[in-house]
């Protein structure tokens, strides 16, 4: 976990309302600017997130993504611009994050996770969000955050429907414990407005903050599920797979 | 007895509804209850629900009310039940 840092006078200003909070406060701002996540990817889950985690004063945010800003982007990948088309995704990404918060670090990657980059992404962080849409990036991430114990806020979307849940290593299930395979059916482009990836990635950042600041109950070992097409939530309970490939020696 | 579906996602667009009820044997499992839906839906739904053996595919999760259940578990159902089949999705 994070090695708490002093705020200076202008970070106390910046984050006074969140301060007021009362499990939070300057003990939970100073854990946040010692904090570091890997965002993967910055698209329209990744973006929201990113851009929450750098309103809250995070400390550091490495965020990957390969390719550059398309037109079908723009319906939810906040963080990408018109006037950025056809230019790295990253690059936009870390222009926006820094207007927000010019005291951010940011190590933009332009590339997605992947099994050959995943151990080194993982090493650079305290808490990872896997906001990616292929499985294959996802079971990366999720092998190395069991296996250097590091949290991973799992989040995934489809149409109005969303699914949400914290893996603690060695506690609760890991996404290969749910899926434990590939499924076969999965196609990375499928149905999503912009109000749905903004609703799940606010929700996946305030998971990574009560994780990181060490307060209120994180989604640990249960799924919450809804569908804002008739704001129906569930909060359901995973089972841990003792059988588990990545996590059922752990 | 008689259990109630719901569908999410990709499970949802296939089946052409949120939910619908079911009728099985009093014994009926997790199992009998994928052949009810496969005999009486298309090939879509039967596709994402189940390998071409017939078995159902681990990557669809059963929940009885709000707990996850294992394909096999014994019991799991009994009349007025939902069950509701999650559906493999991801970010993007």
């Amino acid at each position: 976990m994070p090695r708490p840092l002093p705020l200076n006078d202008e970070e106390k200003a910046t984050y006074e309302w969140q301060i007021w909070v009362d499990d939070f406060r300057e003990a939970g701002q100073e854990k946040l600017k010692g904090a570091s996540v890997l965002v993967s990817r910055v698209g329209g889950l990744g973006s929201v997130v990113a851009y929450e985690l750098a309103a809250a004063g995070i400390g550091k945010l490495v965020l990957a993504h390969a390719g550059n800003v398309k037109h079908s982007d723009l319906n939810r990948q906040l963080l990408m611009t018109h006037n950025w088309l056809g230019k790295p995704r990253v690059e936009s990404a870390e222009r926006r994050l820094k207007e927000l918060n010019p005291r951010l670090e940011i190590v933009a990657v332009s590339e997605n996770v992947s099994e050959s980059n995943a151990a080194a992404l993982v090493s650079q962080v305290d808490l990872i969000v896997d906001c990616a849409p292929l499985f294959e990036e996802r079971f990366a991430m999720n092998r190395q955050a069991v296996r250097q114990g590091k949290p991973i806020i799992e989040c995934a979307m489809y149409d109005l429907e969303a699914q949400l849940t914290t893996v603690i290593p060695g506690q609760t299930p890991c996404l290969a414990c749910l899926f434990p395979e590939q499924p076969p059916e999965w196609r990375r482009e499928f149905p999503v407005f912009g109000a749905v990836s903004g609703t799940v990635g606010c929700m996946a950042a305030m998971e990574a903050i009560k994780v990181l600041g060490d307060f209120g109950e994180p989604l640990a070992g249960t799924l919450l599920t809804f569908d804002l097409r008739d704001m129906q939530f569930a909060k359901r309970r995973m089972l841990r797979n003792p059988e588990c490939r990545v996590c059922g020696s752990a | 007895m008689v259990v109630t579906v719901e569908y999410t996602a990709q499970l949802k667009r296939a089946a052409g509804k949120v939910r619908e009820d079911i009728e099985l044997a009093d014994s009926g499992t997790l199992l009998d209850l994928v052949d009810a839906i496969a005999k009486r839906h298309g090939e879509d739904l039967n596709r994402l629900l189940r390998t071409e053996d017939g078995s159902p595919q681990t990557t669809v999760i059963p929940f009885v009310g709000d707990d996850q259940v294992r394909w096999d578990a014994a019991d799991a159902l009994r009349d007025g039940v939902t069950v509701t089949l999650l559906s493999p999705i991801s970010g993007g």
